[in-house]
């Protein structure tokens, strides 16, 4: 009786079976070909990005105004990063339902048509991932070709650093540097001087005038450092040769100012110098607010010297600017939706 | 005829030759007597000498000097030669002649020229050209090479690399003379071969009665005292002031060759030297320069310092940082 009665189940349970499995095949079948529809729309989609930003590359140089490259050259390297990361994605979706459709050629209970379907997406994703390769050979060319062109586009002519200092660019090419407009402001000093000792942040509406005065290089050098540890880029005090610089751009200090290097108008002083162990350094005084003497404005003076009119510039390699410029921008820009 | 005038003068010239050794008696030179000045020239002159002075200034001495030119001849006795023996074809021997003091009469000898000068005191109160610049001499017949004099003897030696400073000094009557002025420094022990170092007459240094000799051993470095003064509160442009350096030695050994030298943004102020030399232990030396602000000074202190060196090289750890008022 028992044995009659699991038969009869058998009978009745293997049509059932045989058609479930039929019905499985069919819809992994279904599902393959929404995969790969998918991700036929996401390559187009990726393609018609692509061309776009390829096209808007080749035109960034006739965009007017320095700013507006560097930006363009942000937002289009943004959508490229983007754009590679999104392929990278479709590329590992895509190997996934490659391996799915491989695991589905191997079932010989699939319909002939269904195999020429497979076949084809098969095909097709080939063809994707080929494309998908050479678009991504062209982004990383392409950025590459973007950080030149950002790297060619010359820095700005002036900035205005987190404590309200303009910088002014000076020098040619390589030796192009930023100076500030106007000697260090007393507000200035005295807020940075109590950032770097208490770290106290700064106000944001500093006073750019009066002008530090009374303050030894040593002290100049210190306020330099802790300068650069706020803004987040290097600052310092002028050299001769960047002061001179300074001079031939008529930017002329209201008072004297310091400079970093040693004080040597000749052998006979530099030896005396080394003979007595002792440095001075040199002090630029256009306007002879130190002396009347009529002799040219650089002098040595003593480090532990102070006067009301002795004060101090500040200057900062060129790619600061550049640097100050792109992280404007990119803040600009992630502001952006 | 013509034969016996012939005879005649013949036999006066015998006679003549035979009567020479009897008449014509030589004489010759004794004993050296005196000598005999027979013209003296007497020409006015000045000698100028480098003299340690008060307050660190060098100083120059003037003296008056006469030079005497004397034209002298030595005078011995005359003595007479005689012959003693008739016959003159007899041989000569010491014996042969007597000698015979004439008296009242003298052989004048070699003639000779002589120069003495004689010091005739301090030339004073009268007035030299020195390098362009007329000053005048004091009681003492001293001209003081202060700030004052603008003859600047310091101020060229503040340049290390000098030795030697040439005075050209004239007299309206009497003419020029040249004083070469020293500084060796270090003074290098003497040796046989003589040299510019071991030239002490006229050297500044040694004027100042500083010892500057190189020593061999290590000096003093480390415990010495120096201080600093000023002859008045605060300056004032264009007007004289004087920085007085005192150094003392507290430690076990002297210095050696102990310099100071200021340096300062202000040219007036910078590069003046400070001479100390060697000082014995538990000694003290001054040392003081005057210096001459510019006639404008557009700050409110002066700052200057003032630095040592000694054989061995830098002293930084005594270096002094002046900090000068300026009166507004």
């Amino acid at each position: 009786m028992r044995t009659v009665f699991y038969w009869m189940f058998l009978l009745l349970a293997a049509p059932l079976f045989l058609s479930a499995q039929t019905r499985s095949e069919q819809t992994s079948v279904m599902k393959v070909s929404d995969l790969f529809k998918y991700e036929q729309e996401a390559h187009t989609n990726n393609t018609r990005e692509y061309e776009k930003n390829l096209a808007g590359s080749r035109t960034l140089r006739q965009i007017p105004g320095d700013d507006a490259q560097v930006k363009e050259c942000l937002r289009i390297g943004k959508n490229f990063r983007r754009l590679d990361s999104s392929i990278q994605n479709s590329r590992a979706r895509q190997v996934e339902l490659i391996g799915l459709i491989n695991l589905m050629g191997g079932n010989h209970d699939l319909l002939p048509q269904e195999v020429t379907y497979i076949n084809h997406y098969l095909l097709k994703l080939k063809e994707i991932g080929t494309e998908q390769d050479t678009m991504q050979d062209v982004l990383k060319s392409q950025l590459r070709e973007l950080q030149k062109t950002m790297a060619s586009i010359p820095p700005p002519p002036s900035f205005i650093t987190n404590t309200g200092m303009k910088m002014v660019l000076i020098g040619l090419r390589e030796q192009a540097f930023y100076i500030s407009e106007n000697p260090v402001s007393a507000a200035v000093f005295q807020a940075i001087s109590a950032f770097g000792k208490e770290g106290q942040q700064p106000g944001n509406a500093l006073e750019q005038n009066p002008p530090q005065g009374n303050i030894t290089i040593d002290q100049a050098e210190e306020f330099c450092q802790g300068f650069s540890k706020f803004e987040g880029f290097p600052y310092s005090i002028p050299e001769r040769k960047e002061l001179a610089w300074a001079e031939r751009k008529r930017l002329i200090p209201p008072l004297a100012v310091w400079c970093r290097s040693k004080w040597s108008p000749d052998w006979e002083e530099l030896e005396a110098q080394k003979r007595f162990g002792i440095s001075l350094y040199t002090v630029w005084d256009p306007r002879r607010v130190l002396s009347a003497s009529p002799d040219s404005g650089l002098v040595g003076e003593l480090k532990n010297a102070v006067y009301p009119q002795l004060g101090f510039l500040i200057i900062t390699p060129a790619r600061t600017g550049r640097q100050q410029r792109l992280q404007r921008l990119q803040a600009e820009l992630l502001e952006t939706p | 005829m013509l034969k016996i005038a012939c005879k005649i003068a013949g036999l006066l010239l015998t006679c003549i030759l035979l009567q020479w050794p009897l008449t014509a008696q030589e004489k010759s030179r004794g004993n050296f007597l005196r000598t005999e000045i027979r013209k003296t020239e007497k020409s006015e002159q000045y000698v100028c000498t480098l003299k340690p002075g008060a307050d660190s200034f060098p100083c120059l001495q003037f003296k008056r000097q006469y030079y005497y030119t004397y034209h002298e001849v030595r005078i011995y006795e005359m003595l007479e030669q005689i012959n003693a023996e008739g016959d003159d074809n007899t041989p000569k021997t010491t014996g042969s002649y007597q000698f015979r003091l004439l008296p009242g009469e003298f052989w004048e000898g070699e003639k000779n020229i002589r120069n003495e000068i004689k010091e005739d005191g301090f030339f004073a109160n009268d007035t030299f050209l020195i390098n362009g610049k007329a000053l005048q001499t004091d009681e003492q017949g001293i001209i003081v090479a202060n700030a004052k004099s603008g003859l600047d003897i310091l101020d060229f030696f503040d340049n290390l690399n000098k030795r030697q400073l040439d005075l050209d000094i004239e007299h309206a009557l009497l003419g020029n003379r040249k004083l070469s002025i020293y500084r060796t420094m270090p003074r290098r022990p003497k040796t046989d071969e003589k040299n510019l170092d071991e030239e002490s007459l006229n050297d500044l240094l040694v004027a100042f009665n500083l010892d500057f000799y190189q020593r061999t051993s290590e000096p003093e470095r480390q415990k010495l005292k120096v201080e600093y003064f000023l002859n008045t509160l605060e300056i004032q442009p264009g007007m004289l002031f004087t920085i007085i350096v005192k150094i003392t030695n507290a430690g076990m050994r002297e210095t050696s060759c102990l310099l100071g030298r200021t340096f300062s943004r202000e040219s007036w102020l910078n590069g003046k030297l400070f001479y100390f030399g060697a000082i014995a232990p538990g000694n003290t030396q001054i040392f003081s320069r005057t210096f001459q602000p510019d006639q404008i000074l557009k700050v409110e202190h002066c700052f200057a310092a003032l630095a040592l060196s000694d054989s061995w090289g830098e002293l930084p750890q005594h270096q002094l940082n002046l900090k000068i008022p300026v009166k507004k």
